[in-house]
Parts: structure tokens; C-alpha cells; sequence
């Protein structure tokens, strides 16, 4: 070979010799690189079936064990393979020999390390031998050694991996730990490739490194030489190094191939990751959008942290590697040198896809939320404190620069007529820190609140002029936070966005605000299309199921049952609607008075479960959505006294009511519900009391508890027994200066009305009318509760029997609390039942129960209307056979026709409870009938001043 | 057409051989020594990654090895086919991991294909195969090849008056796919799953008729007049390698050349019978149970129109894996590595799938 052949494109551009002797412990430089457990140390660690192939490996005394030892980082790191590869000349072999020699080297700076003591002495013995031998048998043949070393490496891999096959095969993989998915053990598997893959080009560019640098020295010495005078020594000597330049320059451009084409190898490996890393994250960011929605989702960071760290440190030690050659090409260069085409693409292409990286690994970890309101994220009030923070997946341990977040609302604003303005107050940035509690690279904004732009000369009245194409509530609006990246030299703007907010100003609109982010993030296909709402499109039914039971999930920890779902749809498409029905947003969402919207009704009953009923819903004892239809099919089939616990569909603030069975006239089965109470009721009273003490006034009954058994069977107290407030024990322990006394509502079933029986088509609005027949009672155990009221009849309680001859219509009396609040001082252990004087007179005589009746007019601070008109009823409880222990209560039974003739007018004045939203045929009240439900406000009933002293 | 029919029986005895030397070779084409790479002798990683898809296919090196040698040094020299042969055994007889292709570059340097410059990888496909093929002087080999490769197609030109139809048979290397349907808007997939689909897809487009009108109009013989037309193409015969060409390097008016990087999904296999309606294909078209294929190679660009790189992505037919062809880097890989070529809209220096090589399914 010619060198002036080889030499011909050549152009120097000068080394210092300096760089040769920095060859001396090469491996040095490759501290701080990769920190994976050194092969050595994993071959001690094998079981001794294993460590017995070792020894033997080791017994043919090519390479003493203890060099093994003592260089074994060093013997690791270099390319031995490559060095009993290259081709070489006669009297020099470039790498192995280089090789040999700092092995050697290294070998007596081990010896020098060993101190005086005893044991070091024959250590210190063993490793001298070593080295003359290794020094006597590849003095001439060091590539020998290499190929030696490097088939020993080999075999050393190929043991540890049956060794660590074994281990896997017999250990079974812990049960406890989550199943990663397939996609999860390919993402760890790549990376772990890739790490090896660069580590192993750092190798290599190492090496090219050394090769170059004894290029350089001897391409000097060479230059040197040419001036010297000719003499055939000298001849002999350049005609050798010529043959030495021109082979370290082959071998070093084999090598530069061989880099480039691992580097393209390795960056398309990492396209594969990448392509891995970007499902994963928008996977995460879906579980992420669902979790917001309530879903119970896992939107922890930490495995995507793990990767994107791990992916950028692999790119960006490629990243070094390629400026590293960049540097080798600047110092020497020739014709047709693949790396001045190769490495500006490499560069592009790996930059691209940092690039990519570091943008997508810049996420928001929580979405914008208000502390107070942080079940629902992403509905800001203004002038409200709100919190957002920001994550950056990739967690470089050497950052050099302070990275700064910058907070923004709406940067590129629809062009829509009316879309409001808004600025974030108090502090726009925040640093980027390691949060050690947090355990990640985040930026936390806290304290920041919104506030309106008013637009300033846009005139008076500029809220009517600016009025929106949008709702308020229909209006999305975008945080973006801003991170200026620098790591090393590379520099980028990093850019997230929240999932879109809707802000509101008044907490009347929180209900519509969370019905539109439920809207978006069930059905937007883009995450930052913030006019979604010009054109919403429909929710299959399917999909919105499914977020409709993460509210119930969310607010009260049991979503909704396949059969919750079934008569929802129902409600919402008809009964048989195919399984592809799609829900609008207006009918969804928009309330069209009187009547009001499927998320009105839902919303009531979801805060009525969430501040009322949440461990009776919690623990699957309200059935609560059923069809009064499909009702009386389940109840029908029960014994009677079975009951169950049903959302109104009427109700729109929430509703909830019991309907049972009983005997019908004829002896057929007979479904009858009260009337629903809503949060007015449940304030002060819980529903299982409610459910404990209800009471039937039937006019030919005695007064009885219908609710015997929770559907399908359970005994009522079995069910709700540990719901019940506890007051008796507290009676009895508590000599107290008061009786106890509750309230308990009744209403009264006419025995003239007609009993519709069941399966006749027809059904007679009579029966079915909701409340028709109301007994309801209020129970309030603690004498100072601002409720008193009426009859004093326990579950269970003696009977009697109160024919309404005059009564046409059954009557539900609600004593107000402040109206009865005037009995307070007196009456509080009284218990009042308010009845038709006329009934009582006639209940007189035969009703044996009742010993006394006490008629006290001047007392009631009534106007006296006759002796026969108001009756007071005064019963010592122990007498009616009432099982209260203790209790000498007395009841009074009250009522005055002229009471009744104002009731009946109230009776007219009932309220509308006809079903706004969607009146099921069976469900709608006649209009003709006036509905129950009666409240009396405080004037309607005369003061009633009672001293208690008048019953003793 | 008896000519047809006599070509058909030969031919299938042909197939008959093959197989028998096939299985006789089974296991000595292809990673017979492990995957070896190939240097880059100087942006060759075209020639590079073609080498591999030619010499990774046992069909091709049955051919290959049967070939005969050229008398004279000098003839031994410029026959491509038979450099491609050293080169091969070179390859197999190797103990580094990759060899250097020198003789062969030398060789096709000859034959005006240069390095240092740029080729296109369908361009240079063409060029190579048509060297190879003129240059072996074996009648019957050469044969055998041409049907390996080439496409058979029927080229038809409706008068949309009279119904007059003109056809031509023609030959086809590659199927050259277009990204774009004809009015200009993307095409989402090789193949569509579904018949709605198919607007989508570009074998579909591809095959679609294209209504010659106005300008564009063709002189109809019938009509004795220009008329508007219909011009389409019915497919006679599949070869066993299949090779389909995307069209992603795109020519703007300007002489600026534009990469196409977007996502055009492939699968892994594909029934022409399903693709093609019964109007594309020619009646007479036999082995039509035959059109099932399965993905075999996919040469990849990676940068820029004016300056990239290639590799290639090769299922081996021995051991049914997939291994990435990068010069004289050599690795196993997984379909999710293939599939990562489909491209990217994001990404301008990415790796995308340019030449995608089906290979027939065995008869079995």
C-alpha cells in the first residue's frame, strides 16, 4: 500500500502529543458513564453449579484469575475483539499491542498497591508470576491475549445468562407485583438495549479516539523524520511506520463506519422507544382525562418518568458521542469521509427526536382545580385561588440551569364574538424543582386566581353588547405553561396546555360548568379544541353511561349497576332504544323551564346521595333508579310489606322515596310510594328514622308500618338497623327534665277511595298518585331541635281506630318546626296528634285504649269553637301500650274542622309535581286530584300555648 | 395465448424445481453465518440495503448461484451477477461482522452506477435488477428471474363514446403507489380494511381508472376523433416478490424534491383477491388463489429528499425474524420496530418505509 495513496486526501490539522500520554488509563474517562453492575461482579454471584463452569474456564491458565480480578472494570470496558480483529502488520499490531502493554501496566500498579502484611505477601507473589507470564507467552503475540481475553468474556456472558435462565426458571416471578403490560416490557427491554448499545459506541468512539490520537503521534514522528538525512535505517524505519499509518488509518475509517452505522442503527432502535414512550404518555393522558371525570384511574407519573429519563440520557450521550467525532472530523479529515455527510443528518435526526422527547415529556400532572372544589377539576370561579402544576418527565441529575415556567390563559384566542379575557394574578412564573416530596422535576402554581378583562371603552352595558356566541359555561378556555429548556447545549421551549377550563363567577353555575367539562372529555377528539361547544356532538349512549357512573363513583364511592343504566336509558331514549342511542348536549344539559334537564335531575340526586344518603347508597341499599314500572313488577312478586328506595323522576333538586307492597282491596298485590323527600326533609331527618317509623293512617287500618322488608328480602331492621339514631338507650340512661319527644308525620288513607287492583291496563291516576296516601313522620330525637310534632305512635304501638266519616281525602300534616317552636318551653315532652274532633268523638266511647281525653280550649289559646269542635286527646303513652320504656308521655290529639277546611283550601294550592323533564305515562298525577303534600306555614296554626303542668 | 398456456406449464414446473432446490439449499442462502453487514463504501447504504433484500431472498440466490461463471478476469470483473455472488459468498465465508463491498462497487461503477451520489432506491432497484438480469447469459435462468420479479399488467383505454377498448400488455418492476389520490388529498393507508375504506387506501387508488379529459383527451379509433377516456390497468400476474414503491419523494414544480413523511400503515399481509375488484384484474389472470403474500422487506429512508440515509428492515425466510440491515451495523429487531417506519407527520428525518418487498405465501 502506497501512503502517499492513502494519504493523498488527507489534511492535517495538528494534535498535541499531549493527548498520547493520556492513553495511559484510558478507561479512566469512561467514569461517570455507565453505571451497571460489572460482569465480574454478576459471575461471582452465580450459584455454584455455575461458578464451577467458571473456575473452569479459568483452570487452562490463558489468563490467571486474579488479573481477571484486579483489572476487571478495566478488562470490561475495552474492545478486545476488535483489537485480535483488526488486520495487522508484521511488526506492529496497533491495538493489541497497545492493549498488552497497558495491561502490563496496570499490573505493576496493582502490585505497587499491595502493602507488607502477610497475606499480601503471597498475593503480592501470585500477581508477579502472573504478569511474567502473561509478559513471557504474548510478549510477540498480543493479539493472541486479545482474542484470548475476548473469548473469555464471551464465555463468561454465556454462563451468567443459562445461570441467571436457571435463576428465572426457578424462582416464580412475584404475584405481587402489578403485570406489566406487553408494551410496559418492551418499553423497560429497549431501554435497556439502547443503554448497552450506547454504552457500547461510547466504547468504540473511545477507541477511535486512542486510535487517532497514535495516528497523530506517529504521523509527527513521520514528519519529523522526513527532514532528517536519508540512510537505509532510516528508510527501513518510515517504509515501517508508513505501513503502521497507513493500516490505523484503515482501521480507524472501518471503525468510523462502523460508528455511524450503529449511531443510524441505534437512532432508528430509539424511534421504535419513541414511538413506544408517546402511546404510553397518551395513554396516561386519557387515564388522566378520565380520572378527572371521576373514573377510578392510576395517573401516577413515576414509570414515565423512569422511561423518558432514561430514553433522553440515552440520546443525549449519543448526542455527545456524535459531537465528539464532529470533534475528530474537525481535527482530521479527507476525501469522501462518510462523516461529513453523515454526521450533520445523524445530528438532525437525533435532535429531532430529542426534540420530540423533551417537548412531550413536558406534561401537566394536575389539572387546573380550586382547593375547595377539588373533586371537580377544571372549573374556575374567578377571583377563586386555583392551583395547576406542571411535570417534566425527564429528570437529568446534572442540570446546569435554572428552568423557569411561565403560566398563560387563552395564548391564541378563538376569534368568536364575546369570548371572554382574562389574566392570571399574583405571579406568572415559578422555578422548575426537584421536589423531593412531590418525587419529581415539577413546577407547582399556587395562590393564582383569574380575573375578567373588562373591556375599557367598549361603552355601558358592555356585558349585554359582549354577550357570547357561547354560554358561559360552553366557554373553554386554555392555561399554557412555558418552560425555556437548557440542558448542556441544547436549548428548546418546552410548551403544555391544561385540559381546557371553563370559568364561572358565580357558584350557581357550577353545576352547567362540570356538565361541559364532562361533555369535552367524554367526547373531544382534540384536547385543546376550545370551540367544541359551536358544535357539540352527541354522546353515545355507551360512553356517556359509563362517565355518568364515575360521577356516582366519584361523589359516593358506588358507581351506577347494569341495571341503574338500563332504566336511565330507558328514561332517556324509550324502552328497546338500540344500544347505539346517542344523547344530545341540549337535551342533556340545557333546562327548559318549568321543566329541567337530565343533568339537573341527576346533579340533584347526586348531591342529595353525596350530603344525605351515602352510606345507604354506598352499601347498595337504594335501589334507587327503577321505573315505577319495573317497580311493581319486583314488588309484586314480594310479600307484602317488601319495599324499596327509588330516585323520583319528578323531584328536581333530588328525591327520593319508598314504595311497597300490600293487600289491595281484592286481595291482589298493591304498590304504593310516599311522597318524596328531598333535602328539606333529610336535613333534619335521616332516612332510615324515616324508614323506622313510618306510619300508615289508613281509615280502616290500624296506623302501621307498611316497610317490613328491603327488596328482595331483608328484614327492615336488619337492613337499616345500624343506621338508626340511637335515642332510646339515650332516654333511658338520661334521667332528663324533659320527655322526649319526636315528630313524626302522618298521613291518612280514606277508606272510600278506590283500590285499583294491579294488571287491570288502566291504572287509575288515584292510585297511583304520588304522596296520594301520606303517612310520613319526623322523628327528632333531641329535645332542642326546633322540630315538634305530632303522633306519638310507634311502630308497634297499640292501635286505634279512626273512621273518617266525613273525610273524603286523605291529609298529611307538616307542623313546621317554627310554628310548634311556640310549644317549645312546655310542650317539648308532649307529642301531639292533631285529629278531626269529630272522629275523636267518636273514637271515644269505644276506643279503649284512650282513657283520657282532655279537653283544655283556653289552654290551646284557641277561640273556644265548641266542646265538640276541638278536642284535645291527652293519652299517657304507657296506656296506648307504647313500647317507648319510661316515657309518661302524653299525646295530644288535636284538630279543629275549621284547621280542616284550611287545609283543604292549602290542598289547592298543592305543588305542581308533574314531571318536567320526561312525564312516563304511568307516572303523571291527574290533574284533577289535588296532590298531598301539605306545608303549613306558622300562621296557618293558631298558637298553641301548652303548659306542660296541664298534663300532670 | 398457447404460447401463454405453455409459458403457465413451464413454469410451474419451474416453481416444482425451485422447491426442490430450495429445500436443498434451505438454511445456505441466507444467515447461513449470521446476519453480516456491508461497509458503506461511500453513500452506498442504497446499494447497501437492496444487496441485503436481494441476497436475504432465497428465491433470488437459487438463481444466483446457478449462474455461469464468465470466462476472462476481465469479463469476471464487469459481471454484476457474479460480483454479487463473491460478494456473497464473502459474506458467508466472514468471520467480522461485515464486509466491504468493494469489488462489487468497483464493478457497478463500471456500469455507470457511481458512488458517492444519491440514488433513489427504486431507481437504483431498477437499474440493478435490469443489469442482472441482461447480464445472465443463461437463457433459462434469465427467465426465471423476470418472473420472480416482474409484474404482469394490462393497460386499457375506454372511448367513453363508442366503448372501443385498446389494451396493452406491459411489464412492471415495482408498483409505483401514489400517497395522494387523484385529488390530491392524503391517502391513510396501503390497504383498507373496509370497503368505505378504500377511497383511503392507495392499491386501490392505484388501480382506480383515471378519466382522461379535455387536454388529456386520446384519439380513438373507432370514433376516428379525440374523445374523453378511460384509462385504467387490469393486473394478469403477480410475481412471487412483490415489490410496491411508494411514492413519498415528491416533485413540486420546482426542482426542489419534497419527502412525503406522513403515516401510510402496511401490514404484514396481503390478498390481492380482496383488494381487487373483478375489473381489475384480467381475465385471463390464473393462480389467482396464489395473490396471498406476506411482508418481507422493507427498505427504509431516514432524512431529507437531498440527503438521507437508508436501511433495510428484512423478515429471514430461515428463521421467520426480522433483522435491521443499517450498512455494516447488523441487528435482530421486532415488528414494532418495522412498524415505526409507516412514518410520521412530526417527524422530517425519521426512518419511512420506501420500498415494501411482499413475498408470496407457500403454497402450503
Amino acid at each position: 500500500m502506497n501512503p502517499v495513496e492513502q494519504g493523498a486526501g488527507l489534511s492535517w490539522r495538528g494534535c498535541s502529543s499531549g493527548q498520547w500520554l493520556a492513553l495511559a488509563a484510558p478507561w479512566q474517562r469512561g467514569a461517570g458513564t455507565a453505571p451497571s453492575m460489572a460482569q465480574w461482579q454478576e459471575v461471582q454471584q452465580l450459584e455454584k453449579a455455575y461458578l464451577d463452569q467458571v473456575h473452569q474456564l479459568y483452570s487452562d491458565d490463558h489468563l490467571p484469575m486474579e488479573v481477571r480480578q484486579y483489572l476487571a472494570p478495566w478488562l470490561e470496558d475495552q474492545n478486545w475483539s476488535q483489537a485480535a480483529e483488526l488486520p495487522v502488520s508484521e511488526s506492529h499490531s496497533s491495538q493489541a499491542h497497545m492493549l498488552f502493554h497497558t495491561l502490563l501496566a496496570m499490573l505493576d500498579d496493582q502490585y505497587s498497591r499491595f502493602g507488607t502484611r502477610q497475606e499480601d505477601f503471597v498475593l503480592k507473589h501470585n500477581l508477579r508470576k502472573s504478569k511474567l507470564n502473561l509478559q513471557a507467552k504474548y510478549q510477540e503475540r498480543p493479539e493472541e491475549l486479545a482474542n484470548v481475553i475476548a473469548n473469555l468474556l464471551l464465555e463468561e456472558k454465556a454462563i451468567l445468562s443459562r445461570g441467571h435462565a436457571a435463576q428465572q426458571a426457578t424462582a416464580p416471578p412475584p404475584s405481587s407485583a402489578p403485570m406489566e403490560t406487553d408494551r410496559q416490557q418492551k418499553i423497560s427491554g429497549r431501554l435497556a438495549e439502547t443503554r448497552a448499545a450506547v454504552q457500547e459506541l461510547d466504547r468504540t468512539v473511545r477507541h477511535l479516539e486512542e486510535l487517532q490520537d497514535t495516528f497523530d503521534f506517529r504521523y509527527k514522528v513521520h514528519r519529523m523524520a522526513e527532514g532528517a538525512p536519508a540512510s537505509p535505517e532510516l528508510a527501513r524505519q518510515m517504509g515501517q511506520l508508513q505501513v503502521l499509518l497507513n493500516n490505523l488509518d484503515r482501521s480507524r475509517k472501518s471503525l468510523w463506519q462502523d460508528v455511524l452505522a450503529r449511531a443510524q442503527e441505534l437512532l432508528g432502535r430509539c424511534e421504535t422507544l419513541r414511538d413506544f414512550l408517546l402511546e404510553e404518555l397518551a395513554e396516561w393522558k386519557e387515564r388522566q382525562r378520565k380520572a378527572c371525570l371521576g373514573a377510578p384511574c392510576d395517573t401516577s407519573l413515576s414509570l414515565l418518568e423512569t422511561w423518558f429519563t432514561g430514553a433522553a440520557e440515552v440520546l443525549f450521550q449519543l448526542w455527545r458521542l456524535l459531537r465528539a467525532l464532529g470533534e475528530q472530523h474537525a481535527k482530521l479529515t479527507y476525501q469522501h469521509d462518510p462523516l461529513t455527510a453523515q454526521l450533520p443528518l445523524l445530528d438532525s435526526r437525533l435532535r429531532e427526536q430529542l426534540c420530540c422527547l423533551m417537548k412531550s415529556a413536558f406534561v401537566v400532572e394536575v389539572q387546573p382545580v380550586m382547593p375547595l372544589f377539588n373533586w371537580r377539576p377544571l372549573i374556575l370561579k374567578t377571583s377563586n385561588k386555583f392551583s395547576v402544576r406542571a411535570r417534566l418527565l425527564v429528570k437529568l441529575q446534572d442540570r446546569s440551569h435554572q428552568l423557569e415556567v411561565e403560566i398563560s390563559i387563552d395564548k391564541d384566542p378563538p376569534s368568536l364574538k364575546g369570548f371572554r379575557k382574562f389574566n392570571i394574578l399574583t405571579s406568572t412564573s415559578k422555578l422548575l424543582q426537584d421536589n423531593a416530596q412531590l418525587d419529581g422535576l415539577v413546577c407547582d402554581f399556587r395562590h393564582i386566581t383569574l380575573k375578567e378583562q373588562r373591556a375599557g371603552g367598549a361603552g355601558k352595558g358592555n356585558r349585554g353588547a359582549n354577550e357570547g356566541l357561547l354560554a358561559v359555561t360552553e366557554e373553554l378556555h386554555l392555561i399554557t405553561l412555558t418552560l425555556k429548556y437548557k440542558y448542556q447545549e441544547l436549548a428548546l421551549e418546552l410548551q403544555t396546555s391544561t385540559l381546557p377550563v371553563v370559568i364561572i363567577s358565580s357558584s350557581s353555575q357550577f353545576a352547567s360548568a362540570w356538565a361541559a367539562v364532562l361533555w369535552f372529555n367524554m367526547l373531544s377528539p382534540d384536547p385543546k379544541n376550545q370551540l367544541f361547544f359551536s358544535a357539540p356532538p352527541a354522546a353515545p349512549w355507551a360512553q356517556l353511561s359509563e362517565v355518568l357512573s364515575w360521577q356516582f363513583l366519584a361523589a359516593t364511592e358506588r358507581g351506577l349497576d347494569k341495571e341503574h343504566l338500563q332504566m336511565l336509558a330507558e328514561k332517556l331514549f324509550g324502552p328497546g332504544a338500540p344500544p347505539n342511542s346517542a344523547l344530545t348536549w341540549a337535551k342533556f344539559s340545557k333546562d327548559d323551564p318549568p321543566s329541567f334537564s337530565f343533568w339537573t335531575w341527576l346533579e340533584g340526586i347526586l348531591n342529595l346521595i353525596r350530603d344525605h344518603l351515602a352510606p345507604l347508597w354506598k352499601d347498595g341499599h337504594i335501589m334507587g333508579f327503577v321505573s315505577r314500572k319495573r317497580e311493581r313488577q319486583l314488588l309484586k312478586r314480594k310479600q307484602m310489606g317488601t319495599f324499596l328506595l327509588r330516585f323520583s323522576e319528578s323531584t328536581r333538586d333530588g328525591g327520593i322515596t319508598c314504595s311497597w307492597v300490600e293487600l289491595g282491596e281484592k286481595g291482589q298485590p298493591k304498590v304504593r310510594s310516599v311522597e318524596p323527600y328531598t333535602k328539606v326533609e333529610l336535613a333534619s331527618l335521616q332516612l332510615p328514622d324515616i324508614i323506622h317509623d313510618y306510619q300508615l293512617l289508613a281509615a280502616e287500618n290500624i296506623p302501621e308500618n307498611p316497610l317490613k322488608f328491603l327488596y328482595p328480602g331483608t328484614p327492615r331492621d336488619q337492613a337499616f338497623g345500624k343506621y338508626y339514631t340511637e335515642r332510646r338507650e339515650a332516654d333511658l340512661l338520661e334521667q332528663k327534665k324533659y320527655l322526649n319527644r319526636r315528630l313524626i308525620r302522618v298521613s291518612s288513607r280514606q277508606p272510600s277511595e278506590s283500590w285499583i287492583p294491579e294488571g287491570v291496563g288502566l291504572e287509575a291516576p288515584a292510585a297511583e298518585q304520588p304522596g296520594a296516601n301520606h303517612l310520613e313522620a319526623l322523628d327528632v330525637p333531641e329535645p332542642g331541635a326546633n322540630y315538634l310534632a305530632a303522633p306519638g305512635l310507634e311502630p308497634g304501638a297499640n292501635h286505634q281506630e279512626m273512621p273518617e266519616p266525613g273525610a273524603n281525602r286523605l291529609e298529611m300534616l307538616e307542623l313546621e318546626a317554627s310554628h310548634l317552636g311556640m310549644l317549645e318551653p312546655g310542650a317539648s315532652p308532649l307529642e301531639m296528634l292533631e285529629l278531626e274532633a269529630s272522629h275523636l268523638g267518636m273514637l271515644e266511647p269505644g276506643a279503649n285504649p284512650l282513657e283520657m281525653l282532655e279537653l283544655e280550649a283556653s289552654h290551646m289559646g284557641m277561640p273556644e269553637p265548641g266542646p265538640n269542635r276541638l278536642e284535645m286527646l291527652e293519652l299517657e303513652a304507657s296506656h296506648l301500650g307504647m313500647p317507648e320504656p319510661g316515657a309518661n308521655h302524653l299525646e295530644m290529639l288535636e284538630l279543629g274542622t275549621n284547621h280542616l277546611e284550611m287545609l283543604e283550601a292549602l290542598n289547592m294550592m298543592r305543588f305542581d309535581s308533574s314531571d318536567p323533564f320526561l312525564p312516563p305515562p304511568d307516572d303523571a298525577p291527574p290533574p284533577e286530584l289535588p296532590g298531598p303534600p301539605l306545608f303549613l306555614a306558622a300562621d296557618d296554626m293558631p298558637p298553641l300555648q301548652v303548659d306542660s303542668t296541664d298534663f300532670q | 395465448m398457447r404460447k401463454e398456456e405453455d409459458g403457465e406449464e413451464s413454469r410451474e414446473q419451474a416453481v416444482k424445481r425451485g422447491g426442490k432446490q430450495l429445500r436443498a439449499l434451505h438454511g445456505v442462502a441466507d444467515l447461513n453465518n449470521g446476519a453480516i453487514g456491508l461497509y458503506n463504501m461511500g453513500l452506498s447504504c442504497c446499494l447497501n440495503s437492496l444487496l441485503q433484500v436481494f441476497f436475504m431472498n432465497t428465491h433470488f440466490t437459487v438463481i444466483l448461484r446457478r449462474i455461469r461463471v464468465p470466462i476472462g478476469h476481465a469479463e469476471q470483473k464487469k459481471s454484476v451477477p457474479y460480483q454479487m455472488l463473491l460478494l456473497l459468498e464473502q459474506m458467508q465465508r466472514s468471520k467480522q461482522r461485515a464486509v466491504y463491498p468493494q469489488e462489487l462497487a468497483h464493478c457497478l461503477t463500471v456500469h455507470n452506477l457511481k458512488l458517492f451520489v444519491q440514488y433513489d432506491a427504486a431507481q437504483l432497484f431498477l437499474s440493478l435488477w435490469n443489469l442482472i438480469k441482461n447480464q445472465i447469459t443463461d437463457w433459462e435462468l434469465a427467465d426465471r428471474l423476470t418472473r420472480l420479479y416482474t409484474i404482469r399488467v394490462q393497460e386499457y383505454l375506454i372511448c367513453e363514446k363508442c366503448s372501443f377498448e385498446t389494451t396493452r400488455e406491459s411489464n412492471m418492476l415495482t408498483l409505483p403507489l401514489p400517497m395522494f389520490n387523484s385529488s390530491s388529498q392524503r391517502l391513510k393507508t396501503l390497504v383498507g380494511s373496509a370497503l368505505q375504506q378504500y377511497a383511503e387506501d392507495s392499491l386501490h387508488c392505484f388501480f382506480q381508472p383515471e378519466q382522461l379529459t379535455d387536454n388529456n383527451m386520446c384519439l380513438c379509433e373507432q370514433c376516428e376523433r379525440k374523445t374523453s377516456c378511460l384509462q385504467g390497468m387490469r393486473l394478469t400476474c403477480l410475481p412471487q416478490t412483490l415489490t410496491l414503491h411508494l411514492k413519498r419523494f415528491y416533485f413540486k414544480k420546482s426542482t426542489w424534491t419534497q419527502k412525503i413523511s406522513y403515516s401510510l400503515p402496511f401490514s404484514q399481509s396481503l390478498d390481492f383477491n380482496q383488494i381487487l375488484t373483478q375489473e381489475q384484474c384480467h381475465p385471463d389472470a390464473k393462480e389467482k388463489a396464489d395473490w396471498q403474500y406476506d411482508l418481507f422487506a422493507v427498505v427504509a429512508h431516514s432524512g431529507l429528499a437531498s440527503c438521507g440515509h437508508y436501511c433495510a428492515y428484512i423478515r429471514s425466510l430461515t428463521d421467520c425474524r426480522w433483522y435491521c440491515f443499517n450498512d455494516s451495523s447488523v441487528c435482530q429487531v421486532s415488528w414494532d420496530d418495522v412498524k415505526s417506519t409507516y412514518g410520521n407527520s412530526r417527524f422530517h428525518w425519521g426512518e419511512t418505509a420506501y420500498l415494501l418487498v411482499y413475498m408470496r405465501k407457500n403454497p402450503q
